[in-house]
Formats: structure tokens, sequence, C-alpha cells
């Protein structure tokens, strides 16, 4: 799903009419909106790095069975 | 049938001809639909299905027989299996089935083990306590009052009462380790790729991982042994060069260096739980480790953001269901999933990088002093099932949320994690540790966990029989 600004308020806007408590709705969006600020707390990524370039890096240094055999 | 026999017991006692391996497996499977029914541990069973696995793996006479040959074993219901019962514990997906099998379900089944069905999962996975109005509420088979942990709740129930040896569990917070732990089990939260995702009921695609909960560190290494590789069908797995565990179990762990966290995990746990974890700490020197305290600056943050990025990812796998079919959800599931609707794309790239940064960082920083970090699983003793009911007591919901403090982290750094009983709680509840290595470090957290398991003998110790429970 495309989670830009009205995708997301077409969202909101098919809870509401399922039937979703506003009660329930409310709740998220405030721990949404907590859990967000938490995030913009912190400092800003410098770097262009990715998870997966991580794994991949730590990936590169395991060697096999057979190769710790050999040393 | 002997319960709590382990993956050689079977395969030396039980299993050795076609004939004996029916025998064991009916016994298994009426266990699984008694006790384990008893204990709400149990979805399903597969008896005739895996009673036709047993044929083909005698009709395939081959020269090698694996260690897992004829061997039964049940899964958490999240593990899809081509014409299955696939609900991820949820009345929201009732009666739909699974249109491929999972590929750690299938590279089990190409080293023989038997698959006799699945156990109950938290719906969706998205909760810790075992909790569940529509699949059951599996009872801690050291004391029936007590939850088994979750996600993986019904596979640490299985597993601790002694039916099979081992269950495949999911742990994208801690879903393997929490009911490992409670259950006083081994689990194995591998690095990130390492085991392909693949069929497997998804959550979260960043912080998804799968491994096993058994009894015995063997057996765990063993089945991870056979669940590793690379996999095109798991946009995250990496090709690494394929490990045999089990040829790393007895090595030693002279000098290898251990780091007790004190300033987050150790101090975010209650007293009592963080004496024990001490206490078993420092009884790892005896293995020749090397031992130190560490404080970890800026993990704090970790655990909020876990929880944001499970929500957001989750969204995107399970929104359209809620809006279908809420009325048969749990609202706290409910509620967890749509914590991450209103993260718009801008701030998912946010998280994304900030994660990213913060392992890059944090694993250097952590691991450059020491090989291995040292931490308790639970934060507080195991509540009962009543206390941590968040439907029936909402004000129990800021205590359960804090259940995932000492696992979620792991998960956001991506990192490896085992978890091994060294003790009891004031309520003769299981207590565990765990131990947290850099990325692909498997074999070095099964080492110590094998030195553990042989130190502290947890498993002289069995849960009482179902009949004398209170």
């Amino acid at each position: 799903m495309k989670k830009d600004t009205e995708t997301i308020s077409n969202y909101h806007e098919k809870l509401v009419q399922a039937g979703v408590s506003d009660a329930l709705i409310e709740q998220t969006k405030q721990t949404n909106l907590e859990l967000t600020e938490l995030l913009l707390s912190t400092p800003k990524p410098e770097q262009k790095i990715s998870m997966n370039s991580l794994y991949r890096y730590y990936a590169a240094a395991v060697t096999s069975d057979a190769e710790h055999a050999e040393e | 049938m002997s319960l709590f026999d382990d993956i050689p017991q079977i395969s030396e006692h039980h299993v050795k001809d076609r004939q004996s391996a029916h025998k064991y497996l009916e016994t298994v499977c009426a266990e699984l639909d008694s006790l384990g029914r008893q204990i709400q541990a149990i979805r399903y069973v597969e008896e005739a299905f895996a009673h036709q696995q047993i044929d083909q793996l005698f009709d395939n006479n081959t020269a090698e027989i694996s260690p897992l040959h004829a061997v039964p074993l049940a899964h958490k219901e999240l593990y899809g299996r081509t014409g299955w019962l696939y609900e991820g514990g949820s009345a929201s997906c009732q009666g739909e089935r699974a249109s491929t099998t999972a590929h750690a379900i299938s590279c089990l089944d190409k080293a023989g083990a038997i698959d006799c069905g699945r156990t109950v999962s938290v719906e969706y996975a998205l909760g810790v306590t075992g909790h569940n109005d529509y699949a059951g509420t599996p009872l801690n088979p050291w004391h029936h009052d007590y939850i088994c942990g979750g996600s993986s709740s019904g596979s640490g129930a299985v597993v601790a009462s002694g039916i099979v040896p081992v269950s495949l569990g999911s742990d994208t917070g801690g879903s393997i380790r929490l009911p490992a732990a409670a259950c006083g089990l081994v689990g194995i939260k591998p690095t990130h790729g390492l085991v392909s995702r693949a069929g497997v009921f998804p959550l979260s695609v960043s912080l998804d991982t799968v491994g096993p909960l058994s009894r015995s560190v063997y057996d765990a290494a063993l089945v991870l042994s056979k669940i590793t590789g690379f996999d095109s069908n798991d946009p995250v797995s990496i090709a690494t060069p394929k490990i045999d565990y089990l040829a790393h179990l007895d090595g030693t762990v002279d000098g290898v260096k251990l780091g007790l966290e004190t300033d987050y995990f150790l101090s975010g746990t209650d007293s009592d739980i963080a004496d024990i974890i001490s206490s078993a700490f420092e009884q790892t020197e005896s293995f020749g480790a090397k031992l130190s305290e560490i404080k970890i600056s800026g993990i704090n943050t970790i655990n909020p953001l876990n929880i944001l990025m499970i929500s957001s990812e989750a969204c995107h796998v399970h929104m359209d269901r809620i809006i279908e079919r809420h009325s048969e959800m749990n609202p706290q599931t409910i509620m967890r999933v749509l914590t991450g609707l209103y993260s718009s794309a801008e701030i998912e790239a946010r998280l994304s990088a900030t994660r990213a940064e913060m392992s890059a960082k944090m694993i250097d920083q952590i691991f450059a002093e020491i090989d291995v970090v040292v931490t308790p699983v639970w934060p507080f003793a195991l509540p009962t099932i009543a206390q941590s009911d968040v439907g029936a007591k909402p004000e129990a919901a800021a205590l359960m949320q804090n259940i995932g403090h000492n696992t979620r982290p792991v998960n956001f750094l991506g990192l490896p994690a085992i978890v091994v009983p060294v003790g009891f709680d004031k309520n003769g509840l299981p207590v565990s540790m765990q131990f947290v290595g850099k990325p692909y470090s498997e074999a070095l957290l099964i080492r110590l966990a094998r030195h553990c398991e042989q130190h502290f003998r947890f498993w002289d110790n069995r849960p009482p029989a179902p009949a004398s429970q209170p």
C-alpha cells in the first residue's frame, strides 16, 4: 500500500465506515503520534546505509565449516 | 510412549524401521490430541499425512540417514503447507488454506522430519502474552495458571510438555525467545536473512525471523542447520556458506568475552529476576569465559521504535483484512496494526534509515570490546493468564507492553540471539538468560548455550504431570 496522505485518509474513512470504534482509532492515532515524535527526536540519519547492506557486510565475513577445518 | 525424549533418543529407540516409526507417530499424535489439546496448544493434527510421509521416507531408502529421519514434529500455525489450514491464529482468516509450503518446512521434509500438525499462535503473531480468544490460550506446562508467552505460545507448550522435541516459531519482537524462556526451552532467533521466511504468515518484512524452540541445544542446533540457506523467495535472504552448527556444539568458549549489560537490560528488569541472571552470568566464568559489565548508550529508544516499525509494516500486510473483518478480530490486534497506519512513507523511510544507522553504530560500539551481550529475557516474573489478560484488564496493558523490553532491541538491530534456561522464579516458573551476538555468530551462541545446558542441567527437572496441576 502507498502511504501518501490521500491513501492514509482513504483507509481512515474506510475504517470509520466499517464501524471500527472512534475510541480505538483515536487511541491508535495518539500512539502513532507519540512514537513518531520519539523517532523525530532521534538524530537525523547522516549516511545512506540500509540494513541489507549491513547484513551483507557481515555475511561476507562468514566462512564455511570446510574453511574452518583448513585453518 | 516416553515423553521428553530428544531427537537422538527418538532416532535410536523409536523410529529405527517403518513399523516402529508408524507406532511412535501414532502415540505422538495421540498425545498431541489429548495432552496438547488439554493445554490448549494444538490447532490441528494431520496424522494421515504424517503416516504418508513415513511411508515415503522408507520407500525412498537412501544410503545416508539424516538425524531427523522419521522424527515427528509440530510447528507454529504460521508455517504454511499447501492445502493445510493457514489462519494466522485469527478468526478473520477462518478456513483459509495455504497455497504454498514454507521454505523451512520443505527443508525439514528433505531432512526426513515428520510434520504432524500445527500449534497455536497469537493472532497475527502480534502479542507477547499468548492470549488468543479464537485459537485458545496455551497453558504453561510448568503451571497451568501461567502464560506461555507469545506469540509462538503453542510451540513452547508442546515442546515443554515433552510431546515433540522441537517446534518452529517466529520472532518479530521476541516471539520465539519469550515463549522459549517462559517454558524453560532453548530458543534461537537467527540473524535476519539467515533462514527464509517464505511461506510463513507475515507480520513485518524487516523484522520477522524464524527459528526453533527445543528442550536441548543439540536439537535446536540440528534443526537450525537444516533450515538455513539462501532462498530467492524471501527478499531478505542472504547467501552465506552453509554451517553445520552441530560441528560447533562442543567447542570451547575459553576466552570468549561476555558482557552483562547493566544500564538498560538489567536495570529494566525486576530485581528478583536480575539477581538470578547476575548469578548465572557469574557462573559462566567456570566455562572459561571472560566476564565484564557493560553499558550500551542510546538503546532505550529502540523498543518503541521497534513497535512503530512492526505496526507500520503490519499495515501493509493486514490493512484490507482489518477493514473487511475487524469484527472477528481482537481489538488489541487491531490497535497494534492500526498504530502504523498513520505513518507516512516519509516517516517509514526515516525509520528505516534511523534503524540502519543506529544498528551500524551500535553493533560496532557493542562488539568492539566484547563478543556476546548477556541479558535477561523476561523483565519480571512470569504473570498468570488472568493477570496478563489485557482484554479483561485494560490496566495491565502498560505492564504487558514492557514484556518485550529485553527482546525487541535484538530484532531492531538485526542480531542473532539464543535463550537458555538457568533457574526458576519465586513461583517455580523458568528463568532464562539471553546471549546476543554479532550478525551470523549463531555457532558461538550455540556453544555458549551448550555450556549453560551442561552446567545448569535445567531439564533434570520436569513440569508436573497435568493430573497433579492445581
